[in-house]
């Protein structure tokens, strides 16, 4: 919780100085390119976590890496300000992107949301679904979509906290609850 | 009840026809960390600070602590089943418990939901449990008596309706006890009466509320019960929802007196919560607010105008002391919160006092007004004849060396001492106070026996009864007794005791 609530101040400095030079969908496609690299490469993992390996090595191979991969140099150097007040550690990339990104959809006022649905659907139909939903709800959205067969059928969405939601399954534990008195 | 299938296959056809097809909406967060009755919830972005949440299983939680990146919830009941990201749900509502008449002769807890294995009470009247004092405007004097049917509360600490009277002593020094009788003694008095029990053992409460039953004082009392077992939480709010409660019968224009037993037990919960929620502690490790905290629930106890319906909520709260320390952060606070305190003591309670009430440093604030004028007549004496006995007592062993004003006020002293004795259960009226404390004044038990002036008060009584019985009314009713009253009242006893003494 504390690191989280660290490197959201320091993600938010970082979304700042990116709005203020118009950069932020670069910074924002960087941060997740890196934390998609952290997040599925075990060996990377172990290398950032093992103890036996000093920190310089570490911050070099990191800073070795942004250099060489043509990171814009706000990204460079908010890793190293992260390296230099001993705030990095394997988390971090991914936490990043994550806080990153939710300034980025606040600033653009897009909402995040989950869809829950008895019913398969194709990325065409999830686009069109998220699409009719946000024209009636007033707001833009990103929805993120979950197949549950459980449901039996009807909806569970979910956006920032609240929940809108009406299908068979919900339905059947009401009756039950009524049977049972 | 039995249900044919065909019967079940219909209701259920009605019942699936009858859902409505509206989407519903609730806001919701997840549950980030949860331990000894305190949950941290994540998301729940606009609830409010004393807001009912729901978790899964239709668990209440009230919302504490609000804070930048969770809320702080505790939990009111049985935590066991919540986890780590169980969804949890706003309400909306603040907690309120359900009133109606029918509390009375129960025992619930503090959610409103009866515990004596009794039905269910069903009530459309909810009150919060936490709600704002009477302003000062909607407030009236405090002038009508509250009897207690102790002599030595009645005499020297009186309480009227609407009175704040703290009961403050060591364990095992008589504070529940004089609680109860007190309730005991409403009987027929219009009355509502509200015991509530916080942090005590189950065969505690068990115990006092039989003894209730037995005194025929369970029909117009209510006991509200949150046990040594049940969470701090539960323990939390006992307070603010049996007041709750009494404030629906003072909206009626009902006369309510509410029992708090005990407060320190109820500041130690607090204290509990208070350190889990991770509020900074302060002297004795109790939060910043734990003077707010009993403040805010004895400011409603009150006697309203009239114009709202001259209702009023009388509050004995019960505060427990350690080696008679009343100078502690507790026992101080309340004490300054309240109207008066009745402090009790071990060695008087050791010495056979009981009720053990120091005269000295118990006082009422208030109630003198309420006193009833007759017993304000003939007690007025009493508190200085005590306090020069106890000047004198420690001369006592050296009687035989004394003049004989000083052994006379030795005597005196130690009879008074033995009217204002009382067992336990024992109340009694008005009328019988002020005989018992004249005749005593009058000095006829001077030459008794100790264990005969029992049952000489109660002659004495009798004899009054039916010689003055029109004295014995004025009494009641509220009149003072003029120099003829006491003329005749003396002409009776005197005359009682030279035919009993010419039998001898």
């Amino acid at each position: 919780m504390s690191s989280l609530a660290v490197i959201e101040r320091y993600s938010r400095s970082l979304f700042q100085v990116a709005e203020a030079n118009d950069t932020v969908e670069d910074i924002k496609n960087e941060l997740q390119a890196l934390a998609k690299v952290f997040t599925e490469d075990d060996k990377l993992k172990t290398f950032f976590t093992s103890p036996g390996i000093k920190s310089e090595i570490k911050a070099n191979l990191l800073k070795e890496t942004l250099d060489k991969g043509g990171f814009s140099r706000y990204t460079i150097n908010y890793f190293n300000l992260l390296m230099e007040n001993n705030r990095f550690d394997f988390n971090v990339p991914y936490l990043s992107a994550v806080t990153f990104n939710n300034f980025y959809l606040k600033s653009q006022g897009i909402k995040k949301g989950k869809i829950i649905l008895a019913k398969e659907l194709n990325e065409i139909e999830i686009a069109k679904l998220t699409q009719e939903i946000s024209e009636k709800l007033g707001f833009k959205l990103e929805l993120k979509y979950q197949y549950e067969p459980e449901l039996i059928d009807g909806i569970y969405l979910e956006i920032e906290g609240v929940v809108y939601e009406d299908n068979l399954n919900k339905r059947l534990v009401k009756l039950e609850k009524w049977l049972k008195g | 009840m039995y249900l044919k299938p065909e019967e079940i296959s219909n209701i259920l056809k009605e019942k699936i026809k009858s859902f409505n097809f509206n989407m519903e909406k609730e806001e919701v967060g997840t549950v980030i960390q949860v331990g000894d009755g305190i949950a941290l919830v994540y998301g729940l972005e606009n609830v409010m600070a004393g807001e009912i949440v729901l978790f899964e299983n239709d668990i209440k939680g009230s919302v504490l602590n609000l804070e930048e990146h969770h809320v702080g919830v505790v939990i009111l009941g049985e935590y066991k089943d919540i986890k780590e990201g169980s969804l949890v749900k706003r309400t909306g509502q603040v907690l309120s418990v359900p009133c109606s008449e029918k509390l009375l002769g129960r025992v619930i807890n503090p959610l409103g939901e009866v515990i004596d294995g009794k039905e269910a009470i069903v009530s459309n009247i909810y009150y919060p449990i936490e709600k704002e004092a009477p302003k000062i405007i909607d407030r009236d004097f405090v002038r009508t008596p509250l009897e207690t049917g102790i002599k030595a509360i009645d005499a020297l600490v009186p309480i009227g309706r609407g009175q704040r009277e703290l009961i403050v002593g060591d364990r095992q020094t008589g504070k529940t006890s004089i609680a109860i009788d007190t309730i005991i003694h409403q009987k027929g008095k219009d009355v509502i009466c509200i015991y509530v029990a916080i942090g005590q053992k189950a065969s505690s409460i068990a115990q006092i509320t039989r003894e209730l039953e037995t005194e025929g004082a369970m029909d117009y009392t209510i006991v509200v019960a949150a046990t040594a077992s049940d969470p701090a939480s539960m323990l939390y709010i006992a307070p603010y929802s049996g007041c709750a409660i009494g404030e629906y019968f003072m909206d009626q224009g009902k006369d309510v007196l509410i029992v708090y037993d005990d407060l320190s037990k109820h500041a130690v919960a607090y204290r509990e919560i208070s350190l889990l929620l991770r509020r900074p502690p302060g002297r004795e490790a109790y939060p910043g607010d734990v003077f707010y905290l009993h403040s805010r629930l004895l400011e409603r106890a009150s006697k309203v105008a009239p114009s709202l319906g001259g209702g009023s909520i009388t509050a004995l709260p019960i505060v427990e002391t350690q080696a008679g320390d009343i100078s502690s952060y507790i026992p101080t606070n309340v004490i300054s919160i309240t109207d008066g305190q009745i402090f009790l003591e071990t060695d008087l309670f050791n010495e056979g006092i009981r009720p053990a009430i120091n005269p000295g440093v118990s006082v009422s604030r208030v109630g003198g007004n309420a006193q009833f004028p007759a017993l304000k007549q003939v007690a007025a004496s009493l508190r200085i004849d005590l306090a020069q006995y106890r000047e004198l007592e420690a001369f006592s062993q050296f009687s035989s060396d004394l003049d004989i004003e000083t052994r006379k006020k030795l005597i005196r002293g130690e009879k008074l001492v033995n009217i204002l004795i009382q067992p336990n259960y024992k109340p009694v009226g008005v009328e019988q106070q002020v005989i018992s404390i004249y005749s005593a004044n009058l000095g006829i038990y001077d030459e008794q026996e100790t264990e005969e002036i029992q049952n000489l008060e109660k002659e004495v009584f009798d004899v009054v009864s039916s010689k003055n019985a029109e004295i014995l009314n004025k009494i009641r009713n509220k009149e003072k007794l003029s120099p003829e009253d006491f003329n005749s009242l003396k002409d009776t006893i005197n005359g009682y005791m030279e035919s009993k003494a010419q039998e001898e």
